[in-house]
């Protein structure tokens, strides 16, 4: 029996971190449809449930597109059971008149504050809102010691969750005939040991919103022998699109083409396409009197990637020495900046470097 | 740096002038108008070239202002010493910087030099030529200086080492540039427009900050109002439910009602069968037996209706009488008159095609009088026209051959006398050479002799043998030619002479009188007459062998033959009208014979159909004395009447039991119609549903459409919410680089003014020099600050020394170049020129300014110009 574990999928976000309105529009398309292809690899797969361990949506206002499309990939695959358990981003507004409107399909199944139990073939699937944390919350869970015992929560797990917003206690959870514990709330793919019996684990988000959330994204695949009763994970990488983030190191560098030469050589070892977001982080430092034009080292990698820009983190250096005897005016100027005990070294670089462009008469960066 | 000579080719108003210069201090003295300031120009324009090339003002237009006015070479050359080394420049100005002209070479070598560029003055001084207007040329009225990064650069030392003092002006204004292009206090400046953009996006970003709540209320609105718009659905389906009950019982009762209508139809129907019975008192009869006795009415009357229609009128009578023959004797059958109607046709035809190709009355004559007279002919007339013809061709070749005849004859005769000649000549020869050899046997010797002999005789004997050749040709043989023609001639006039005399006989046979000229045209209008009898001939024997095929005797006969029979008198011309009239006349015959006929038929019939109807109804009570018609009309009619209300009396009992077995009778007889609410009604709460379901449906639209536009807005909201941290984040970066940019310009200035205020200090010292050799006193109320501008103190403050006099104000500015200029210049000292600096001073300063000029004149070359003697 093949079931999927995923969370985190934020469909709808908002998007505007790091791209334009259009630009956004456009991924949150990319999102959905990926959570449609997943739905569609599930089928094609023969996968008997998804586990959707929590923040389906990202925010309560939930677009009627992105509500039918998710209506429709359940509705128009009965033969998968799909488990929903709402995160804290999640809202009713998807679930709202569903049941009334006689719309909701038979093969979803949703939990509530307290512990619900589904049973899915030899396998037990429970889940409850994270809310509290108390000790009465987790004696609601009682699972079957004889049966596969899948426990779908969302939260952030910790040995001590107290003062943890979202907090999971794991010694809560020990112990309790748990094979699987599917988490959501850490975009970040993890797992872990959770008691002799069961493991722990975060599936991660299915596809990367920003630079923080860098690297491979996609579900964990589930296959369980119901004789032996092993749970064998596998990650499935799935995101439509790789965020990557890359370091050059452009320290010596005197021109711009120096930069671009150093960092085309970083982005040439980073697994990125022509369909990846990428972040070039420029670091190392730099004479102050160097030639640098961010904006033309951007524009030289713009059209190889879907997206790309650029962060410089490189800082300024003045040798000092090279100055101290120098009668002209730019070493009187250095002297002078760097007598000058209220600045930071930060500063002084940086004003040191805006003087003597000024003096070549270039503009300052 | 001194200048040693120099020659004006044409400057303004200089021309054709040299001028030799001494080191130290050289001074001209001339007259207002000389030229002098030109002079001055012209140094500064060996050295730097013109100036203000784009410049309208005469002033500021060098090239204008000095062009030569007597016209020539514009511009002249210059000896100076710089660097140890002697150098000539020359230049030469055209009408634009482009036509100008420089060169430089070495005073000793004569060579051209490279040592310096067009740019001489700023590579020798280290100015441009506005710093050196300011240093070391000291204008009328010009004392006071204002430094240039130049003269800083120069004073500093530094212009030969990395130029950056010279680029601290543009590098400030670069910086202030900046600094203003971002500017929050300027309205152009970045932050400034930052700062309004974030403050419309703050406000925008506030006022859509309930927009997500809006929108949740709007959804939990619309899940509301679909729950609602359900209860309708609701309410409608089972109002329709009861709508469809309340139809099912109206249909009941309306079932109800068709029964009663249907037992009561059948009574009705009962009642009237019994009635109609009572018209019979003998009994129904038979449907079947009154149909024949009306048939047979209908028969009798038909028969009736014959008897008129073929009774036979008198005429008519009268007519068959007179048709005896056609009744006592066979007819003729329709085949009969087919047969001699074709036969008539055929006589007809044959008779009118005869009368086309047979032979007119005239064309008879004719044929009767050609006949006659060509009956005697032996010869065919054409044949005798191909003689004739024959004769008049071999006339006319008699006479070529005649003339041929005569041609021959004359060509031999010819041919004759040329022989004879020939035959003379050759004989004359022989004699002569005969008669020579003669004579040379006596004069010369025997073999002279002989040889004119056999010369001779031969000649003659060539001779004697044409002449008998020619004879034989001839006179013995004539030509074969010749002779051949006169016997053809021969011939042919024996051929004519005989073939005149036929024709001659023909023609008087035919009554014709024979001439030559004629007799073709005669001989023509024979043939032709031959031809027509011919043809008249053919004509005839043709129409009669048409006649004698088609047999048109025999076929009359026939037609007359068969008409004589059945009494009509044949006209061979109205044969086809006769047989017409036979026919119809037979036809006619025919139709009174079978109207008699059919009249005695009818009148059986009649007698025998009424005898029969009135004993039938007789039998069913009916007078058979009445108008049988008319009795058996009403039988027939109330009949009808009975079986039209007996089939319908069956029909309603019919109709009738089949409702009974098709419907519970006892559940329509228990309907109580008072109890079943009205379909209407309850259509109309229906239609209330409908209504209030639309209204929702409409509400459910509308809360959608906000909601839509509550998430386009929340979309932008959230676009703005990024916009406004970007801005934000924009804004303090701008701003960062704003306050770093405004602390380097400080920090520059700063290190600028630090920089300069080392090297005043000589220009100070030098200054105090210059100033105490002129005035006597200290200097100590003098201050130079680090822009080496000149201030004053008086009463406690510095002050400019625009505050001074001017004399005073000339003396110390004029001290201050000259400090400027020693500091500036500190190895290789620059010539100064002066043009009239001290027109300011009262005469005791005047005096005074002399021995400046002689303590200057100690280090520099002094090129000093004054229009005063007492200046001098």
């Amino acid at each position: 029996m093949k079931i999927i574990h995923c969370a985190d999928i934020h469909l709808d976000s908002a998007m505007t971190s790091h791209s334009d309105p259009e630009s956004a529009r456009k991924r949150r398309g990319e999102m959905l449809r990926t959570f449609e292809r997943m739905v569609s690899y599930a089928a094609r797969e023969g996968v008997s449930a998804i586990l959707i361990a929590g923040d389906l949506f990202d925010a309560p206002n939930t677009r009627e597109l992105t509500r039918n499309t998710v209506l429709h990939c359940i509705a128009s695959n009965p033969a998968i059971a799909f488990f929903y358990l709402k995160g804290n981003h999640d809202d009713n507004n998807f679930l709202n008149g569903l049941d009334e409107l006689g719309k909701k399909p038979c093969n979803l199944m949703l939990f509530g504050r307290n512990w619900g139990c589904y049973e899915c073939g030899g396998v037990a699937i429970y889940g409850a809102e994270l809310h509290g944390g108390d000790t009465a919350f987790y004696d609601g869970l009682q699972p079957d010691a004889e049966k596969i015992n899948i426990v779908m929560l969302h939260g952030q797990i910790s040995e001590n969750p107290a003062g943890v917003e979202h907090g999971i206690d794991l010694k809560q959870l020990r112990g309790r005939n748990i094979d699987y514990l599917a988490l959501g709330h850490i975009h970040v793919p993890g797992s872990g040991r959770l008691d002799d019996r069961g493991t722990y684990c975060y599936p991660g988000c299915l596809e990367g919103r920003g630079f923080d959330e860098c690297g491979e994204r996609g579900f964990m695949l589930l296959d369980i022998d119901e004789e032996s009763r092993m749970i064998t994970r596998t990650f499935v990488p799935f995101a439509g699109r790789k965020i990557v983030s890359v370091s050059a190191d452009i320290t010596g560098c005197m021109t711009t083409q120096e930069m671009i030469i150093t960092a085309a050589e970083a982005l040439s070892d980073a697994e990125c396409d022509a369909s990846s977001i990428v972040r070039l982080v420029l670091t190392g430092e730099l004479d102050a009197e160097c030639e640098k034009d961010i904006a033309y080292l951007t524009a030289a990698f713009a059209e190889k990637y879907d997206y790309f820009e650029t962060a410089d983190e490189t800082r300024l250096t003045v040798d000092m020495d090279d100055y101290l005897l120098d009668q002209s005016l730019k070493g009187e100027f250095i002297r002078t900046v760097f007598g000058d005990g209220t600045l930071s070294d930060e500063d002084k670089a940086v004003i040191v470097r805006y003087g003597l462009r000024a003096l070549a008469g270039e503009e300052a960066d | 740096m001194r200048i040693i000579s120099c020659r004006i080719e044409n400057f303004g108003k200089l021309h054709d002038l040299d001028l030799s210069f001494s080191d130290g201090l050289n001074v001209f003295c001339r007259e207002n108008g000389w030229g002098k300031s030109t002079l001055a120009a012209f140094i500064k324009a060996m050295l730097y070239g013109l100036d203000g090339n784009k410049k309208r003002d005469l002033d500021e237009n060098e090239r204008k202002r000095f062009s030569p006015w007597q016209g020539g070479v514009f511009g002249g050359k210059m000896e100076f010493e710089a660097g140890q080394k002697r150098y000539t420049v020359t230049r030469t100005f055209g009408d634009s910087p482009a036509k100008d002209t420089f060169e430089l070479r070495n005073a000793e070598t004569n060579l051209l030099s490279q040592d310096y560029s067009e740019r001489l003055g700023e590579e020798l001084f280290k100015l441009n030529s506005a710093s050196f207007y300011r240093s070391i040329f000291i204008g009328q009225s010009d004392c006071p200086t204002v430094s240039t990064d130049d003269i800083h650069a120069k004073i500093g030392d530094l212009a030969d080492n990395t130029g950056d003092m010279n680029s601290f002006e543009s590098a400030d204004e670069r910086l202030r540039k900046q600094i203003n292009a971002l500017s929050p206090r300027l309205k152009s400046g970045s932050l400034f427009k930052l700062s309004e953009e974030i403050s419309d996006l703050r406000r925008r970003v506030a006022e859509g900050k309930n927009l997500r709540r809006d929108i949740s209320e709007c959804e939990n609105k619309i899940a509301e109002t679909e729950q609602q718009k359900l209860s309708r659905k609701a309410e409608r389906s089972d109002l329709e439910a009861q709508q469809t009950q309340a139809i099912k019982m109206q249909e009941l009762l309306f079932l109800r009602g068709e029964w009663d209508r249907l037992k009561e139809y059948r009574e009705n129907s009962k009642k009237a069968l019994d009635e109609a019975a009572e018209k019979f008192p003998s009994g129904i009869p038979d449907e079947e037996t009154v149909k024949d006795s009306i048939h047979t009415a209908v028969e009798m009357k038909s028969a009736e209706s014959l008897m008129q229609s073929y009774r036979l009128s008198a005429y008519e009578e009268e007519r068959l009488a007179g048709m005896s023959v056609l009744s006592d004797s066979e007819k003729p059958s329709p085949e009969d008159f087919d047969f001699y109607f074709r036969l008539e046709k055929e006589y007809r035809a044959a008779h009118s095609q005869y009368e086309k190709i047979r032979l007119t009355e005239s064309e008879t004559d004719r044929l009767w009088q050609l006949s006659e007279a060509f009956s005697q002919d032996k010869t065919s007339p054409s044949e005798l026209a191909a003689i004739w013809n024959n004769r008049v061709s071999t006339k006319n070749s008699l006479f070529s051959k005649r003339a041929a005849c005569d041609a021959i004859e004359s060509s031999a005769k010819k041919a004759r006398n040329a022989a004879k000649k020939r035959v003379v000549v050759l004989c004359a020869t022989g004699c002569v050479l005969i008669s020579l050899g003669i004579t040379f046997f006596f004069i010369y010797s025997a073999a002279w002799f002989l040889s004119a002999v056999i010369l001779g005789g031969l000649f003659m004997s060539v001779g004697i043998f044409s002449a008998v050749l020619i004879m034989e040709n001839f006179v013995r043989k004539p030509p074969e030619e010749l002779h051949q023609l006169r016997r053809e001639i021969i011939n042919d006039e024996k051929f004519i002479e005989e073939t005149d005399s036929v024709i001659e006989n023909y023609l008087s046979a035919h009554g014709m009188l024979f001439t030559e000229s004629e007799a073709d045209q005669m001989l023509s209008e024979i043939c032709r007459e031959k031809r027509d009898l011919e043809e008249l001939s053919q004509k005839n024997e043709a129409a009669e062998k048409f006649r004698i095929e088609n047999n048109l005797h025999v076929l009359g006969e026939s037609i007359m033959a068969f008409l004589k029979k059945y009494g009509t008198e044949p006209d061979a011309e109205r044969l086809s009208d006769q047989l017409h009239e036979l026919k119809e006349a037979v036809a006619e015959h025919e139709l009174l014979t079978e109207k008699v006929r059919q009249f005695e038929s009818a009148q059986q019939i009649y007698h025998s159909d009424r005898a029969a109807i009135r004993q039938f109804l007789a039998a069913y009570g009916f007078d058979g004395n009445e108008d049988v018609n008319e009795a058996l009309e009403v039988l027939r009619s109330d009949l009808a009447e009975y079986d039209r209300l007996a089939s319908l009396h069956s029909a309603a009992d019919s109709e009738l039991e089949a409702f009974k077995q098709s419907h519970d009778i006892d559940t329509l007889a228990s309907l109580d119609a008072e109890s079943i609410p009205s379909p209407e009604t309850l259509g109309e709460a229906i239609r209330r549903c409908s209504d209030s379901l639309e209204t929702l449906n409409g509400s459910i639209q509308s809360l959608k459409q906000t909601r839509d536009e509550l998430y386009r807005q929340l979309a932008l909201w959230e676009s703005d919410s990024s916009a406004l941290r970007e801005k934000t984040e924009e804004q303090a970066a701008e701003k960062c680089k704003y306050d770093r940019l405004t602390l380097t310009r400080v920090l520059l200035r700063t290190a600028k003014e630090a920089m300069v205020a080392r090297y005043v200090e000589p220009v100070y010292s030098a200054f105090r020099r210059y100033h105490e050799t002129v005035t006597g006193l200290s200097s100590d109320r003098y201050r130079i600050d680090a822009d080496v501008n000149l201030t004053v103190e008086e009463l406690g403050q510095q002050r400019d020394i625009k505050t001074l006099s001017a004399g005073y104000r000339d003396l110390a500015g004029l001290c201050l170049r000259l400090g400027l200029a020693d500091a500036m210049y500190r190895d290789e000292k620059p010539m100064l020129i002066m043009d009239d600096p001290f027109t300011n001073l009262d005469d005791e300063k005047a005096s005074a300014s002399k021995k400046l000029l002689h303590a200057v004149s100690q280090n520099h070359q002094v090129i000093y110009f004054t229009c005063s003697k007492t200046r001098q």
